[in-house]
């Protein structure tokens, strides 16, 4: 008997906490602001669960104001809103998802006002102290934010590369690089190593068969290969 | 000890099956939540041998002090009755550990993360003889926890040293889970997990090998999850856990 009556006051403490815990997010989440907001972008690395992503949403949260939160799993890229009147910094970005347990990548906020501010990481990225001299756009084939994210993270691993922006809407890369490091074939090489088809050059079937589920494109058998690895 | 040592990586092979849903049951992971985060568990256990049935009912409390460091206590409520009609009940050993993990490489959806635990047990609770339930004896259990988690598959793994008091022997315990989600992936979680754990005990005085298997239950959402399971012996040494049928497994856990 005693043995009920401890697990049932211990059960009955912990849904009370989790019955009213959830009603209050519910209500928190839903609530609509008319105050003018800072939209907020951050890819957080290491989140390959659900669940555990929650120590993210729970450390965001605790800053007041924080809306309309959403975590794309696929790619890691967390949005929401906030305040623009209480001017979340990079700095405190960073430092939240730091202090959730997770590795921040590439940030960006825009302001209410329209301004940008961008963060890349620069612990994994090669420090850029060249000012690139060319730009190229090559079409890159891919499906999902999570193509992107590792689309743009094998361009900008080449030493040499100073930025990458693939558009999931049209599969196309912009990329600028320093042309004494880098070549064109180097980049489209780079794709192919990830698994990512390009107009130029072909993935080989292991690669391809590495990405997950989401990010199997359809496979193009017209592409006139012009760089080949070595 | 060729054969045991097939089993271990047998059971770490099957984990490579896994998806990363929620967390394991009976296995522990050494991802943390977020500093200052506390979590409060339950796991209630009914242990049914031939002739008795023990009760260990938990009231755990973690809290996360950093992303890397987890302290935790746990207050059992622990109890037994068997066939003659002896039976009792009182308070269990309370336990403390503290969890350190030591290394973390992220990438984009997924993660690779082991910590070192320590568990200390206090003699603070009645005398089952089963150390799972409540010894009445300091024991100090020491090891590993390691994971991989990507949104394809994940995997799990605890290695851990029991030091027991008084008359009882030592062990080493492995653990393995892995786990299907009935649901598609979504955030904020809403998802039911089947669960199918796998726990080893090698006695470290002759080297005498249990292996079981549990089938749970778990449905997780953003902060609260509801877990049942059933634990069942598949390789029976005849000296260990003498008469033990099943295990069975309810709790919930909730992260403040």
């Amino acid at each position: 008997m005693k043995r009920i009556i401890y697990f049932l006051i211990t059960t009955t403490i912990i849904f009370s906490f989790s019955i009213d815990a959830e009603a209050q997010l519910f209500k928190k989440k839903n609530k609509k602001s008319t105050e003018a907001m800072d939209a907020i972008t951050i890819q957080v690395d290491g989140m390959g669960c659900p669940f555990c992503a929650y120590g993210l949403e729970k450390q965001i949260d605790e800053m007041e104001g924080v809306n309309q939160f959403k975590i794309q799993m696929e790619s890691g890229e967390t949005t929401f809103t906030y305040p623009a009147a209480d001017s979340l910094t990079i700095d405190q970005l960073i430092e939240k998802v730091n202090q959730s347990g997770y590795t921040p990548g590439k940030a960006r906020i825009v302001r209410a006002d329209g301004r940008v501010e961008n963060y890349e990481k620069v612990e994994e990225i090669i420090p850029i102290d060249y000012e690139p001299d060319e730009m190229i756009t090559l079409a890159v084939y891919g499906n999902c934010k999570m193509c992107k994210a590792r689309i743009e993270k094998a361009a900008m691993s080449i030493y040499g590369v100073s930025s990458a922006a693939w558009e999931e809407k049209t599969g196309l890369m912009k990329v600028s690089y320093l042309s004494t490091e880098v070549s064109p074939k180097d980049i489209h090489l780079k794709m192919t190593e990830v698994g990512h088809d390009t107009n130029k050059a072909v993935t080989n079937e292991t690669a391809y068969e590495k990405l997950p589920t989401c990010c199997r494109y359809k496979r193009a058998n017209n592409i006139e290969v012009e760089y080949q690895a070595d | 000890m060729l054969k045991q040592l097939f089993i271990i990586l047998f059971v770490c092979s099957l984990c490579f099956f896994a998806k990363a849903q929620g967390p394991p049951i009976l296995t522990d992971k050494p991802i943390m939540l977020g500093e200052k985060r506390i979590i409060l568990k339950t796991l209630t256990h009914n242990h049914v041998y031939e002739d008795a049935s023990y009760w260990n009912v938990p009231f755990m409390a973690h809290y996360i002090i950093t992303p890397n460091l987890l302290v935790a206590a746990h207050l059992p409520f622990a109890s037994y009755s068997n066939n003659d009609g002896n039976s009792e009940a009182g308070l269990g050993d309370i336990s403390t550990t503290v969890k350190y993990q030591f290394f973390r490489r992220d990438q984009s959806s997924k993660t690779f993360r082991a910590a070192i635990k320590l568990m200390q047990v206090f003699p603070t609770g009645i005398s089952t003889g089963i150390d799972e339930i409540s010894l009445g004896e300091w024991q100090t259990h020491v090891g590993l926890t390691a994971g991989y988690e990507a949104l394809r598959y994940g995997l799990g793994v605890n290695l851990m040293y029991h030091q027991l008091g008084g008359e009882e022997d030592n062990f080493f315990m492995y653990k393995g889970s892995v786990g299907v989600p009935l649901m598609p992936l979504v955030y904020p979680p809403n998802q039911i997990n089947l669960y199918f754990e796998y726990e080893g005990n090698i006695r470290a005085r002759d080297g005498g090998h249990n292996l079981y298997f549990a089938q749970g239950i778990q449905y997780a959402m953003r902060r609260v999850t509801i877990e049942t399971s059933i634990r069942v012996p598949i390789i029976k040494n005849p000296t260990m856990d003498v008469g033990l049928k099943r295990v069975h497994y309810i709790g919930a856990r909730f992260i403040i």
